[in-house]
């Protein structure tokens, strides 16, 4: 993810440098850009390459929401023998459990060597509902996610947690 | 980078400068001039709406790219209770000479100064003069600029402003409806 992401924000820098050495009064530049002040065409990528960070942030923490569900889900139909497994067995019943309230609850009791960083991903579960429902609220500054956090953190949990796929 | 390789700097964009191919003085003019020519054209419109609509002119002051700043007319006019502004956003701008935005309580019009036959003559911005050197716009000939009123939409027409379109725009821009 972080190479997708370098693509396409390099990409919105090399289209920024070309737009900027458009020549002023340049008959048939991108139409978008027609009648922009420099400013205006700083501004405009400093929003697109915003919001790739944001996209980018989004779909790092769904990744990782998937991966624990995805654990989870190992470890109840294949009946892990573990105590992590076994507790998720006995305490989860629900079909959709909470992945705050439940999975990640049962991690950091079994774990408690992790739960700083979990707890630090839980922080940022807020920014994923607030970006996966349309950001129709306005969003604190303390939920406000940094993206090479974001891939750190990730980074970090996939690296260390003892995951289990199927 | 020592002292040395500062001063050269300095003293490189003064001589381009002064070496202009692309005359900022006279570029500023031409472009207050079309200004004024298109305040003209709208307040000939007005003129049979009478006394339901004032306007006055104010003085702003435009920043523009690295050229010294200078002052050019705003236009405010006052309609129904409500007042617009006709604002000149500049003439450093990608694909057209200059541009004039409608700003009223509800939206936002732009008017931009167009090429009307889209020759393809090119004035550079400063750091581009290196190249430019020894060759001259491809045209000496003056240049047809027209103002017309920007789409909507990003791929829509670019039409010649005239009365009924600027009447469009202006209610546009006092009216939710």
């Amino acid at each position: 993810m972080a190479k997708e992401w370098k693509v396409i924000d390099s990409s919105l820098n090399n289209h920024k440098k070309l737009v900027l050495g458009y020549s002023v009064q340049t008959v048939d530049p991108d139409p978008i850009f027609v009648g922009m002040s420099k400013k205006e065409v700083n501004d405009y990528f400093e929003y697109l390459c915003d919001e790739n960070d944001k996209s980018t942030a989004f779909n790092s923490i769904a990744a990782m929401e998937a991966l624990f569900f995805l654990d989870f889900k190992t470890r109840t139909r294949k009946k892990l023998k573990d105590p992590l497994s076994r507790k998720m067995r006995e305490n989860i019943t629900s079909l959709k459990p909470s992945l705050e309230k439940e999975i990640l609850k049962i991690w950091k009791e079994h774990h408690p060597e992790f739960k700083s960083k979990i707890n630090k991903f839980s922080g940022l579960l807020t920014y994923r509902h607030w970006f996966a429902h349309g950001r129709h609220w306005p969003l604190d500054l303390k939920h406000r996610v940094d993206l090479h956090t974001v891939f750190k953190l990730c980074r970090e949990l996939v690296e260390e947690l003892p995951l289990k796929r199927m | 980078m020592s002292l040395k390789d500062l001063e050269d700097f300095i003293n490189k964009n003064e001589n381009e400068k002064n070496n202009d191919v692309f005359n900022w003085e006279n570029e500023k003019k031409e472009w207050i001039d079309y200004v004024d020519k298109f305040y003209k054209d709208v307040e000939c419109w007005l003129e049979p709406l009478g006394a339901k609509v004032t306007y006055q002119f104010n003085d702003i002051t435009l920043h523009e790219e690295s050229y010294e700043s200078y002052t050019i007319r705003q236009m405010q006019i006052g309609i129904s209770g409500y007042q617009v502004f006709l604002e000149p956003i500049g003439t450093m701008l990608i694909g057209a000479k200059g541009r004039i935005d409608l700003k009223g309580p509800y939206g936002l019009k732009k008017f931009l100064l167009l090429s009307k036959d889209r020759i393809n003559v090119t004035v550079k911005f400063k750091k581009e003069l290196e190249e430019a050197k020894g060759s001259m716009p491809k045209s000496k000939q003056p240049i047809d600029w027209n103002w017309r009123l920007a789409p909507d939409e990003i791929y829509g027409d670019y039409l010649q402003v005239n009365a009924d379109n600027f009447y469009s725009a202006l209610l546009s821009v006092v009216s939710d409806e």
